[in-house]
């Protein structure tokens, strides 16, 4: 060892003596603490779909509901949905068997599937008596016009971990199809497993009909098209163009199905862009067996307020209402790159048009550094710092106006024609 | 429990296990945020921040037996990221400049440190921080190359040219 290499060693010794505070273990387990649990749901896997399905639209699903299932999947409980578990229940699944080994022993049992116009909802389970190592990435599933992207998921694993029970959700399959192709995540590539399909054993859509209406909201409008009905779904579908829609995370969670009156439970929402505009799916929980009336509710939705406010900083802390919502300015300060200010406000609230008034001077915002959800007096509020150019502290900060969750209370009565 | 299991259970969201792994090792996650951040403070807020990322990327990680390596890499982007933070435009072309720590304590810094910090002002600053992570830290070049975002060769290369320069002028010194 080079007398370099030695003199290294000894600074390495020295390092090494250097322990941990004593307090770090429980402030790693405090910011743990405050990390909502995962949820077993995965990401949708989101892969461009190319535009084969509009054939498809023309034909229904006009099959009876029958009952194709005999043997009863176990294990399955803990991750269904209660729609899913009635379903099953009553019978209205397919069973599958079909087996796939990987080289390193884990052995995959596509048990069964349960089908209708909404989703293609797969169960499996992945057992190895060595231990399973992971969940299955699923691909799609590929079939006469069938190109069915995977969505949503959840698995359970036994406490051996040797056996794995997972859901998967896929896209709607096409009546069509009578073999399907299923791809995954292979230990060394993708695999796939080919396995027979009878489109018949399809649950029957319960309704199926255009709602064309039109909701305006401040910056745009939200145009409903279609509700689809199935027994494990309901699936609301439109176009929008609403300006930065998405500037705040309440998206279309505030719009509510109601059935007979009840509101039915929102599963999930997306959208995405194409060439003709923007498009949207909403699911909802499956509809209860007698629905006399159906109605579409635009709860809250982005909304625009100019307000043209100005705000005196003469205080350490100011606290303004704009319009009724909370803002709360921190005193300003001057750093390197420019002026900081610190303001909370409410989830989704967007300020607009923000601007600092500087001896009868405005200077524009420049950018935001950060944000942080923070919790005052047992109330959420989103942080963030926020600079200026320039190296004087402010007088006020002016507001031109901001997007925020707001209350439209648009109702559409939806008709059911059976 | 192996590493192994127990990032498997942390992968499915078990905290514990997380939390486990870390404080197994726990010294050497603190010396690594130590050397970046440069006060105890600092240091455990970046642990702090780590955790909590790799609490949520923790299903990406493809080889579960990288869990230190990829958790340690994550340590030091976090506290590079904070020291950005926090001196913005502080450019790496700036600290060469800087020879020495100015709050090196001459009466607490042994001798045998200061002899260090010497030899180590005369390689660059990239080549100091892969030759403190190689010797210091223990890491392997893969590691580093991740941690200082370039292709293993120049991390490699950092480290022997930086330890030849060393050399050279060590010896140079003595020389004279």
């Amino acid at each position: 060892m080079t007398e370099i290499e030695q003199k290294l060693m000894q600074e390495k010794e020295r390092i090494e003596e250097t322990k941990a505070p004593k307090v770090l273990h429980e402030r790693l387990q405090k910011a743990l603490e405050k990390e909502s649990k995962r949820r077993k749901y995965y990401m949708p896997q989101w892969i461009a779909v190319a535009a084969a399905l509009i054939l498809l639209s023309f034909v229904g699903y006009q099959y009876n509901a029958f009952a194709y299932y005999g043997k009863k999947m176990l294990g399955f409980d803990e991750i269904m949905p209660d729609t899913l578990a009635r379903l099953h229940e009553e019978g209205n699944g397919q069973t599958l068997d079909q087996k796939y080994v990987f080289t390193n022993g884990t052995e995959l049992l596509l048990e069964g599937i349960l089908t209708d116009e909404n989703q293609f909802i797969l169960y499996y389970t992945l057992s190895n008596p060595e231990g399973v190592e992971d969940d299955l990435s699923f691909m799609q599933l590929k079939g006469l016009f069938t190109h069915s992207i995977a969505h949503t998921g959840r698995a359970t694993m036994n406490e051996q971990e040797t056996v794995l029970k997972g859901i998967r959700t896929f896209d709607p399959v096409s009546t069509f199809a009578k073999k399907l192709t299923l791809e995954f995540q292979g230990l060394d590539g993708w695999e796939e497993i080919t396995f027979p399909y009878d489109p018949r054993a399809a649950m029957q859509t319960v309704l199926k009909q255009s709602i064309n209406e039109k909701v305006l909201v401040d910056t745009g409008t939200i145009q409903f098209d279609t509700i689809i009905a199935t027994p494990s779904q309901t699936t609301i579908k439109g176009k929008f163009k609403v300006d930065n829609y998405d500037r705040i995370p309440l998206g279309f969670s505030g719009v509510k199905l109601l059935a007979n009156g009840v509101e039915i439970d929102q599963m999930s929402s997306g959208t995405s862009s194409a060439i003709n505009g923007t498009t949207f799916t909403i699911g909802y929980d499956a509809l209860p067996k007698d629905v006399t009336s159906l109605q579409l509710v635009v709860d809250a939705f982005i909304g625009y307020k100019q307000i043209d406010q100005t705000i005196t900083l003469d205080k350490e802390q100011t606290i303004a209402f704009m319009d009724g919502e909370e803002l709360i300015v921190n005193h300003a300060e001057i750093t390197e790159e420019g002026v900081r200010l610190t303001i909370a406000t409410a989830e989704n609230i967007l300020l607009d048009g923000v601007s600092l008034q500087v001896e009868d001077q405005k200077i524009p915002l420049q950018t935001t550094l950060r944000q942080d959800y923070i919790t005052i007096h047992g109330k959420e509020y989103k942080e963030r710092v926020i600079l200026f150019d320039g190296e004087k502290l402010p007088e006020a900060l002016v507001i031109n106006g901001h997007y925020y969750a707001k209350n439209y209370d648009e109702v559409i009565d939806i008709p059911i024609r059976k | 429990m192996t590493v192994i299991r127990l990032v498997k259970r942390a992968k499915r969201g078990n905290k514990d296990a997380l939390l486990q792994l870390i404080s197994e090792q726990q010294d050497d996650y603190y010396q690594l945020a130590l050397k970046y951040m440069g006060n105890p403070h600092d240091a455990m807020d970046a642990m702090e921040e780590m955790i909590v990322s790799l609490y949520r990327h923790i299903t990406t990680l493809k080889q579960n037996d990288a869990f230190y390596s990829w958790s340690k890499t994550i340590l030091v982007n976090q506290c590079k990221q904070m020291l950005r933070k926090k001196a913005r435009v502080q450019l790496l072309e700036e600290w060469e400049t800087i020879e020495v720590p100015s709050d090196a304590d001459p009466i607490t810094q042994s001798e045998q440190r200061i002899d260090i910090e010497e030899m180590l002002s005369f390689v660059n600053v990239y080549q100091r921080e892969a030759i403190e992570l190689k010797y210091f830290y223990d890491l392997d070049y893969q590691t580093i190359a991740d941690m200082t975002d370039v292709s293993l060769g120049t991390a490699k290369s950092r480290v022997f040219t930086g330890l030849e320069k060393m050399r050279n002028r060590y010896r140079g010194e003595r020389d004279d």
